[in-house]
């Protein structure tokens, strides 16, 4: 067997409640607006890969790549 | 002026909305691989032309990858046992609107709808809304586990929706 962990479900992550951009449940303050509120009851994700070019990106008004709770 | 043709061209690129079938459950892990993937071929200077990926909040089994061409979505999720096969067309714009347009959780609560309660001294107890104040950003609960009526008070975030009342 091999020790690698897989990321499913193992790692858990949380939702900011301003910009809900998800960050692993160990994070204190949310890299894109700098909210410390957070909430683990999220629902749907966006996974920005070019916020740039992403017409999804644009709907959510996501800039930084990464990944958003459609539901908070 | 042909420059700025090309320029305009790039800006309104071909867009599709690819939806993919997954195993129920997996939904995040197809996600998360693909996003690797994609992570992965843009560091060794390839471009994929996927832009984003949707996992719906209210539909189980299916995800949304955006990408300038089905082809490569299609290649680069060959072999992957989580995903069960392509859907046939593709999305609208509007549909994918719908679809991660955001609505506050608190929205969606209304009363005689059962939550549990996820922090907090009553966690892991259900209970039935009796009130929503979206100002306060406040629940009145009535819970239902307690021997005897006892109604408070929680912020919205120590609550997780078990049933709508519809
Ligand atoms: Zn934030």
């Amino acid at each position: 067997m091999s020790s690698r962990r897989s990321r499913s479900k193992k790692v858990t992550y949380k939702a900011c409640t301003r910009c809900r951009y998800i960050v692993p449940s160990d994070v204190k303050q949310c890299p894109v607006c700098g909210s410390t509120t957070f909430t683990d009851n999220w629902k749907g994700m966006v996974i920005v890969i070019d916020p740039e070019k992403s017409e999804i990106a644009k709907i959510i008004e996501a800039k930084v790549p990464g990944r958003y709770a459609i539901r908070v | 002026m042909v420059a700025e043709r090309e320029a305009k061209k790039k800006r309104r690129e071909r867009r599709e909305f690819i939806l993919l079938r997954t195993v129920a459950g997996k939904e995040d892990i197809v996600a998360f691989v693909i996003e690797d993937k994609v992570k992965e071929l843009l560091k060794a200077g390839q471009d994929p032309g996927i832009y984003s990926i949707v996992v719906p909040a209210d539909i189980k089994g299916y995800i949304v990858v955006e990408a300038k061409n089905i082809h490569t979505v299609v290649e680069l999720v060959k072999g992957f046992s989580y995903v069960k096969g392509r859907v046939p067309g593709v999305l609208k714009l509007k549909e994918i609107e719908k679809m991660v347009r955001t609505k506050p959780f608190i929205e969606l609560i209304k009363p005689g709808d059962i939550v549990e309660i996820i922090s907090g001294p009553f966690r892991g107890m259900h209970a039935r809304v009796t009130d929503v104040n979206r100002v306060r950003q406040e629940i009145t609960l009535e819970i239902l586990d307690a021997a005897f009526p006892l109604e408070l008070k929680v912020p919205v975030e120590q609550i997780r929706p078990v049933k709508s009342k519809g």
